[in-house]
């Protein structure tokens, strides 16, 4: 049986940081109950007999879609519509590092 | 301070400047010079419900260049999510290939053999995604944000990461200078474009640990930055102070390197098989087909420019280190056959006033038939050695014939024997000191064809003015000693 591994305080400051997400101390329990209970769940995969069989990388059993290079231009500014800040046509981010 | 054994290795990014289309999408990929964000698209900007999908030429591209550095292509690969959060990346993760559990890279193993002689081993050859380009208002460090431009975000690029066989900054420079001519004999890349070739490099000292260094945008910088950071390093030892095993920034500007403190680990990326691509299976008729269309590449070349033309290895070595330089040699040789002169004038004189010129061998105007003309006219003894230098940086510069270049610059080689005599005379009636020198000392004689070379700009015959000079000076010495 593999170790049930239950999510520490630490873990979720350092998912936040990786997120640039700034988390209340309640806001970090709350995620830190929340995440333990979904990998929980997901820990009942643990429990199928997975012995001799191959590992899985795509569940689609599909190889080798290709496109040719062709080139097309898309309408670039309705792209431009969703990003919700910017510069003349720069689009704006926060600044990270 | 003693010096230090140094290992180097390095991650070089390629773009496959050869293809129309981006990596997943299709939108063009001549984005150099163009407003930002235009060639964007709600695939490579990661709008929800879109659907990468893999550019065919891309991939063969990406093969060719692992068969030519003898690497061992994977029959089974697919691509990874490499997840953080920076906007570089509109999705928050590239799709690129992964060297660990769970991942199966394009291709591992190989080597390039340097012009040295030393091998550096390949440890894996990838695909990944172009990142965008960020601009910072002000300093990079006070700027509240940054802007951003997606044009280049998505372009392919293939990745080459090296074994640390390096020694110092200068095999790190072969190296990019080798692959570079690679990638441009597949005709998969073009060196010439701007950060169409970055790189990181990881650097340590004896007694040292390993350091990072990001953000090297060219060729001509890698060896600024690892002389930087040897420097740096051995500083640190020296004083007995213990080096950090970090993550470094190149800054070109200033010159140095900055530490990044990053705090993010291989772990911390969470890289997964993309989902939205499926894998591919590569067969042995498609490798050997690839394989079999490979075009020539610069080993090869040099090997047949040697063998079968006759230039010296010397020569050939740097005609093959550029595809342009060993393109336009082999244009010229079709009108002019004495191959080791033309490829003397080429890495020799042509190459120098190329460099002085602030040109490259693409922006050149002269064609190869006028280098045959030029290289005819110094055979028929037409013109000196050095006016040919004259003449040739004219025809780089306005491709202009050679004949009237001479004739415009009045060029033509001086060897009548009574004009040189005449002004043989006038030389030695001006350096009576440097006469009697010539008398005693062989070198002295040197002085005096050069002055006569000085006051034609060049044109005199030098053999002829030596041979009068000679002459004249054993007319005076039985005087003197009698």
């Amino acid at each position: 049986m593999p170790q049930k591994k239950s999510i520490t305080a630490k873990d979720i400051r350092h998912l936040a940081w990786l997120a640039k997400l700034d988390l209340s101390k309640k806001e970090e329990e709350t995620f830190r109950s929340q995440l333990s209970k979904i990998l929980e769940y997901f820990s009942k995969i643990d429990e199928a007999n997975t012995e001799g069989l191959p590992p899985t990388f795509h569940v689609v059993e599909q190889y080798n879609i290709f496109r040719e290079d062709e080139p097309c231009q898309f309408p670039s500014d309705l792209v431009l519509q969703n990003p919700p800040k910017k510069k003349g046509r720069f689009i704006k981010a926060a600044r990270i590092v | 301070m003693a010096v230090k054994t140094v290992k180097i290795g390095l991650e070089v990014h390629c773009q496959l400047t050869s293809l129309k289309s981006k990596l997943f999408c299709s939108c063009p990929t001549d984005y150099r010079g163009k407003p930002p964000n235009t060639n964007i698209c709600p695939v490579c900007m990661g709008e929800p419900g879109t659907l990468p999908v893999l550019n065919k030429e891309a991939l063969r591209s990406a093969i060719m260049i692992a068969l030519a550095l003898h690497s061992d292509i994977s029959r089974f690969t697919y691509f990874t999510r490499k997840n953080y959060f920076y906007p570089d990346m509109a999705k928050n993760f590239q799709i690129s290939q992964y060297d660990g559990v769970g991942g199966a890279p394009l291709a591992k193993g190989g080597y390039v053999v340097l012009n040295n002689g030393k091998t550096v081993r390949i440890r894996r050859i990838q695909l990944e995604e172009d990142p965008a380009r960020l601009i910072y208002e002000g300093s990079i460090d006070t700027a509240p944000s940054a802007l951003v431009d997606y044009n280049r975000h998505g372009i392919a690029l293939v990745e080459i990461v090296t074994e640390p066989d390096m020694s110092s900054p200068e095999e790190a420079r072969l190296f990019l200078q080798k692959l570079r001519s690679i990638l441009e004999h597949l005709g998969v890349f073009d060196g010439e474009l701007e950060g169409a070739m970055r790189c990181d490099a990881n650097i340590s000292l004896e007694g040292g640990v390993r350091v990072e260094i990001k953000n090297i945008s060219s060729y001509k910088e890698v060896e600024r930055a690892l002389m930087f950071e040897i420097t740096r390093q051995s500083n640190l030892l020296s004083r007995g102070i213990k080096i950090a095993r970090e993550t470094r920034f190149w800054d070109e500007r200033r010159r140095i390197t900055v530490s990044l403190r990053t705090k993010e680990t291989e772990e911390d990326y969470r890289y997964f098989p993309e989902p939205d691509l499926p894998p591919i299976v590569l067969t042995d008729e498609f490798l050997d087909d690839v394989k079999r269309k490979l075009p020539m590449l610069p080993d090869e070349r040099r090997r047949v420019f040697v063998e079968k033309y006759g230039v010296s290895e010397q020569n050939a070595d740097v005609l093959v280190s550029d595809k342009a330089l060993a393109d336009f040699f082999e244009k010229c040789l079709k009108h002019y056959d004495k191959a080791q002169e033309l490829s003397s004038l080429l890495v020799g004189d042509f190459l120098a006033q190329l460099h002085s010129l602030n040109m490259s061998i693409r922006d050149v105007k002269v064609s190869p038939s006028q280098i045959a003309k030029l290289l005819k006219l110094l055979d028929d003894k037409v013109l000196t050695g050095l006016s040919a230098k004259t003449v040739l940086r004219e025809m780089i510069a306005t491709g202009e014939d050679p004949e009237s270049i001479i004739q415009k610059k009045e060029l033509h080689r001086i060897s009548s024997r009574d004009m040189l005599t005449e002004l043989v005379d006038q030389v030695f009636t001006m350096n009576p000191k440097a006469v009697e020198d010539a008398l005693v000392n062989e070198k002295a004689i040197h002085f005096l064809v050069g002055q006569v070379m000085r006051m034609t700009r060049g044109k005199a015959d030098p053999t002829l003015v030596r041979e009068i000079v000679e002459e004249k000076l054993g007319k005076i010495e039985p005087n003197r000693v009698g």
